[in-house]
This record gives structure tokens, sequence and C-alpha cells, in this order.
């Protein structure tokens, strides 16, 4: 009796056949999917250290604080670099205020009902619309319809759109995260609806909605199709060093359509150029995506809840 | 209800900030149709939607001043630089002089300057007076309907991305386009002297075919990823791995387009020796590493809403760590992978930039990986900057832009609908 129960222990903790083909077939799994992953990632630090290497020769101050000089072969970013600064931060001035409250109003006063699940519906379809299709909405609406003309202010209104459902997504997980009990003990208190919002669930929520716009300003800055017919222009001089160089009911460079233009439409650019471009909007947009995610890990380390 | 007795009636009290609410809207509707109507005939046209302005700043400011204890008359106030205008005009003293315009012009200002700081920032008498209760909470009625028309704004934006670009290809769609011949024919030469034709079906299998070459690469790495991701990751690694695809979904669409058009163009010479390296694979790559990011998210938190007790019954039942996977986890959160390849299916079929530089761009029926081909979405791009408008052309390229916005909102409606199902279920 005894002498049994001893090998049944010893046979329990060795490993059997079965458990031992089914170990390895989970290290093998583990190790594919790792190496899925890995492929995933691989692109991206290929693809930066590949455009830093070769826009090195070029990557200078003044290639950001000159214009393009001599039909865009050869000077500097300022023109175009200015113009997506303007187009980001008017489509931002649209977007944050519609889309934060488009977000409060999904969150906080929508029932549970048809009209919220086709609210919901909208802003999946929203972005899901294409951004070229965007841009045609542009040109009917703004452009046309509206008499803005092909402006920075056109241009600005249509990425506005085309990024609101960033913003509202982002913002309604925020207003998601500020528990319910806080707005309990706040209506209780005898608090409106509109008060509670105000000095309970905003102030609880501001970090993941700064968060949301500042995705939404990585995503507005590298957009090429909406604005390149509804006021972004191959070409436009202005003064170096003047940060209101441009008016908004006028036309400007981007830098996205920038790049389209000197890598397939302008021939015998100087080498370095394109790459230094691509650079530039590659490393704005993610500079502006890291100052997110750090927000987001700040947010996390402080939070109260 | 509320909302409309603030705008429209002279009788009860509103605070400071419902002043604000709604004069700020006004005063902007009036810079903005000022800047935009210039000529004569379409302020006549304006006049009745600005009058009815007129009413509701005048409504507000009468409610304003109730709120300070004052009677309605002192809306007339309002009207003392128009008065002495009138007198002006009608006195044949002043007229024509210089002193004229600056007198008005200074009373206008002390007037604007005088009713903003009266309104606007002075406070209203506490607690109830002749005109009503107190105003303190008056704002939120007006709060609310903006929040709301904030909230259903997305249900205007998409009618009216549709109705804008259904508007301008309308004439031509009804007109003149034949539309099985529009989706049937591949012979797409619009700019012909004498035969233009329009035929969209090379476009549309161009299309579809790089799509599918991006799904075919993009599905197993995306849900490859997600499940390493959600299922074998420590923590840590986890937060550097998302991190990592949050940047790679942030890279702009024309950088990956460049990317295509320098080194994967080389790279697709070299390795398959072929004379051009702009071909649909090209595209495809491009799109998967494109649309792996939005793969990633959306398959991984599918897997997340597999509630824990599935994978510890199964794990208490010794099943190892792929078999939950493979038996438990991939058939219950089956709906969401699903919707995870419509939404990534759905990002590359609306993706312009990156396939209009990197496929090549030119009108064929693919063969293979190797050919070269034209998007819906390029072509636009690259031929709506050379159309006249109101063109037969130009048209056509809105009908091309209904077409893709009803295929993405079809793609996205079932995608929505296949997760609100597992929701439901």
């Amino acid at each position: 009796m005894n002498n049994n129960t001893e090998i049944t222990a010893e046979k329990m903790f060795t490993e059997t056949d079965i458990g031992r083909r089914n170990r390895l077939i989970e290290n093998v799994f583990k190790v594919f999917f790792f190496i899925m992953t890995c492929l995933m990632i691989l692109p991206l630090l290929l693809i930066i250290g590949y455009l830093f290497y070769k826009a090195l020769p070029v990557l200078s101050l003044d290639f950001l604080f000159k214009n393009p000089e001599d039909n865009m072969r050869a000077g500097g970013l300022w023109a175009p670099f200015l113009g997506t600064i303007y187009l980001v931060v008017v489509s931002l001035l649209v977007a944050a205020p519609i889309g934060v409250f488009s977000a409060v109003y999904l969150n906080e006063y929508a029932r549970e009902n048809w009209f919220t699940r086709i609210v919901n519906l909208a802003v999946v379809n929203l972005a899901g619309v294409p951004s070229i299709v965007h841009a045609l909405f542009g040109v009917g609406a703004f452009v046309l319809f509206a008499g803005l003309g092909e402006s920075i202010l056109a241009a600005s209104l249509t990425l506005a759109i085309m990024t609101l459902p960033v913003i509202i997504a982002s913002t309604t997980e925020a207003l998601k995260a500020v528990p319910m009990s806080f707005r309990e003990a706040c209506w209780n208190l005898g608090a409106t609806r509109w008060q509670t919002i105000r000095r309970i669930v905003l102030p609880n929520s501001i970090s993941g909605i700064l968060t949301g716009v500042i995705l939404q300003v990585s995503r507005a800055a590298g957009e090429t199709a909406p604005i390149m017919f509804t006021g972004a222009v191959f070409y436009k001089a202005i003064a170096e060093g003047d940060i209101f160089a441009y008016n908004i009911i006028d036309q400007c460079m981007a830098l996205s359509l920038h790049l389209y233009t000197i890598s397939t439409q302008v021939p015998d650019v100087t080498e370095g150029i394109p790459y230094g471009t691509a650079i530039v909007l590659v490393g704005s947009v993610l500079l502006v995506n890291a100052a997110a995610i750090v927000l987001r890990v700040y947010l996390r380390t402080r939070k109260r809840w | 209800m509320k909302f409309l007795r603030i705008c429209f009636s002279f009788k009860g009290r509103i605070n400071r900030a419902a002043w604000w609410l709604l004069n700020l809207p006004i005063c902007v509707i009036f810079a903005v149709s000022i800047f935009i109507f210039d000529s004569h005939t379409q302020i006549t046209i304006g006049t009745i939607p600005l009058l009815i302005l007129v009413w509701i700043h005048l409504a507000v400011s009468a409610k304003r001043w109730h709120d300070k204890n004052i009677p309605t008359f002192w809306v007339l106030f309002h009207f003392v630089p128009l008065i002495i205008t009138i007198i002006l005009f009608a006195s044949p003293l002043f007229a024509g002089s210089w002193i004229f315009f600056h007198l008005i012009n200074i009373v206008l200002l002390i007037n604007v300057f005088w009713l903003i700081y009266e309104l606007g920032f002075v406070k209203g008498a506490e607690g109830s007076n002749q005109f009503g209760p107190d105003s303190e909470t008056s704002s939120e009625s007006v709060i609310d309907v903006y929040i709301s028309l904030c909230g259903i704004s997305s249900i205007i934006f998409v009618f009216g991305i549709f109705f804008f670009v259904f508007k301008e290809g309308a004439g031509f769609l009804f007109s003149g386009l034949d539309i099985w011949e529009f989706l049937t024919s591949e012979e797409w030469y619009p700019t012909s002297l004498n035969n233009k034709r329009y035929g969209t079906f090379a476009l549309i299998l161009g299309t579809f075919s790089v799509t599918a070459l991006a799904m075919l690469i993009a599905v197993p790495f995306g849900l490859g990823a997600a499940i390493f991701v959600s299922e074998f990751c420590s923590p840590k690694l986890k937060e550097v791995f998302k991190i990592v695809i949050e940047f790679l979904a942030a890279i702009p669409s024309v950088v990956w387009g460049f990317i295509g058009l320098t080194l994967m163009n080389q790279m697709i010479i070299k390795v398959f020796n072929a004379p051009i390296g702009l071909t649909m694979l090209n595209g495809g790559i491009m799109l998967a590493l494109m649309s792996v990011p939005i793969i990633v998210s959306i398959a991984e938190d599918a897997l997340k809403a597999v509630p824990d007790s599935y994978r510890e019954a199964a794990e208490a039942l010794g099943a190892t760590r792929w078999q939950v996977i493979y038996r438990v986890l991939l058939p219950a959160a089956k709906n969401g992978l699903l919707a995870a390849v419509l939404l990534g299916a759905a990002r590359s079929i609306g993706e312009t930039m990156a396939v209009l530089m990197a496929t090549g761009h030119s009108v064929n029926i693919p063969l293979g990986p190797l050919n070269w081909i034209r998007t819906l979405t390029a072509t636009i791009a690259a031929e709506l900057g050379e159309v006249a408008r109101g063109d037969e052309h130009y048209q056509v390229l809105f009908i091309i832009g209904v077409l893709l916005f009803t295929i993405t909102f079809i793609v996205n409606l079932i995608a929505d609908l296949v997760i609100k199902g597992i929701r439901q279920s």
C-alpha cells in the first residue's frame, strides 16, 4: 500500500509523453507567434533607420527653416512645415470641441436605445470613410458649396471631420473610466447633470481627453488625400521665419503633399531631400504620438481610484 | 422646449453663460455670412434668417436685463447707434462731413462695449425678482442642446458626406452614364478625344486584388501577434509591443507610399528580378503593414473580451496554453476576430496615397502579384486635379467616390453587426 502510493506520487510528477508533446507544441507556437510579432515590428525600425540613413546628408536646422528652392529640387521645408502646422491647429480648434462634446453626449446623455446605436454606427462609419472620399466631400461641401474656395480653412474643416472619430473614441474611453460612484455622489449633493460633468467628470478624465486630442494632431499632420484638392498646393512661396506668413482663407503647402510631389512629380530632386522630408514628417508624427503615450503612462501612475 | 423659450421669449431671466453661449454663435454666423455673401443679392436672400438671429439676440439680452432687475425696454439701447445714424442722416448739417463718421463710430464702440460689459460680465440679482426665480442654472438647457447637437454631428457628417459626393456626381449618373458599363467594362479612357469610356472594372479589380493580397499577408501576422500579445506576453513586454503597434499605425500613408516607391521597389526588383518593382505585391505589402495595427488591436480586444473563467476552466481540465487558445479562445472570440479582419480590409480598400505611389498606377487587369494595377482611390487622387469642374470626367470621379463610400459603408456595417453579435450573446 505504502509502496504503491510512492510510485503514484513519482508518476504524478514525472512528465508523461503526452504532457511533453503538449509542452513542446506550446513552446513551438509561443516562439512562432513571437517571431510573427517581431516581424511586424522589424519593418518599423527598418523603415525609420533607412529613411534616417538616407536623409543624413541633408538634415540640418537650415533644412527646416529654409524655403524650397529651385522648383523644389533643393532648399528646405519651411513653407510646407508651417502649412502643416496651420492645417493641424485650425482642424484641432474645430474638431476638439465637437469631438469632446460628442463623446460627452454618447457617454453621459444618451440612453441605451436605437438612436444611440445609430449615432455609434455613424461614428464607426465616419472613421471608415476612405480619405479620398473625405477629399471629395471637402471639395463638394466646403470649397464649392460654402464658397470657401481652396483654402486652409476648407482643408482644415475636411481634416477636422475626418479626424473627429479619433477624438470621440479616446474621449469616450476616458469618460468611461470615471467611476459611476463619482457621478452618483455628485448628483446626491443636488448638482445638475452639467455641473457634474463640468466639475467631476471632465476634470477626472482630462488626461485621456488630451491623449485623444494629441492623437488627432498626429493623424491630421500625416494626411495627404483630404487636403490635396481642398487647400494644399504644390508650391507657394512665403516669408522665411515669419510664423504668420499664411492667411487661413488662402492656400498653403503641406509636408505630406510636399513629400508626394517631390517624390513623384518633380524630376532631379537632390538625392536626400525626399528622405529628409519623410523623416521630418514621420519624426513629428511619432514625436506627437510619443507625447500621447507619455501622458497616458503618467496618468496611470497618478490615478487615484 | 425650454431651449426655444430661452431663444425667443422676452419673459424670464437667464444668466451670463447662457447669454454668451447664444450670442457667440450669432456673432460667428453674422461674420461668416458677411464673409461669404458679399454681394447684395445674396444678402437679401439671407435677410429672414438674419432677422431671426437679431430677434434671438434681443430676446436673450432682454432676459439678461431682467436678470439684473431692469425692465425690458432697455433693449432699445441696442438701437442707439442706429437711431443716431438716422438722425444724423436726416439733419442737413452733418451730412458728408468727417465728424459724422467718427461720431457714429465712437457712439457705436462705446455702446457695444458697454452692452457687452453690462450683459456679459455683470452678475444678475440674487434670489428671485419680479421677472422670475434665480437664474443660476438657466444656461444648462442651452448647454444640453449644444452637447446633443455635437452628439448627433457624426450622423450629420456621414449623411453630409454621402449627399455632397453624390450631388457632384448625380448629374451624369442619371443622364448619360451606363451603370452596367461603368461597373463591368475594363476600358477606362476618360480623356480620349472622340470616344470617352468610363469602365471601372479594372479599377475595382485592382482595389480588391491588392486588398486581398494585403489581407493574405496581414491576417496571419495580425492574428498571430494579437494572440502573442494577449496570451503569451508578460505585462511589460505587452506594453512595449502595444506602443510599437501604435507607432506603426501612426506612420502617414504618404510615407508608406514613399517607402514603396524607394525601398520596396528596389527590393522587389532584386528579389524577383522584375523590370519594375511598383507592383501589386509592393502595394499589398504596404497595405498589409498599414492594416496590421488595426487587426492586432481589434483582435486583441476580442481575445481580452473572452472571460477569464473560460481560460481557468480549460486549464483546470489540464489543457496547455496552446490548447486553451486553439480550442477555447479562438472559437469564443471568432466574431471579434472576423470584425478585425473586416475593418483591416476596409482600411485597405480606402487607402489612397500608398497605393497611388506603390502600385505602378496603370489600368490593367491584374493576373499576378507582379502585375501593376490601379485602384479606385488612386484614380480619384490622380485625376481630380486635372479635370474641369462639372465635366463628365469630374462627375465620374465623384461617382467612383460614391461607390467607394458604399463599399466601405457596407463592410463597416457588417463588422459592426458582427461585433454587436458577440455582445448580445
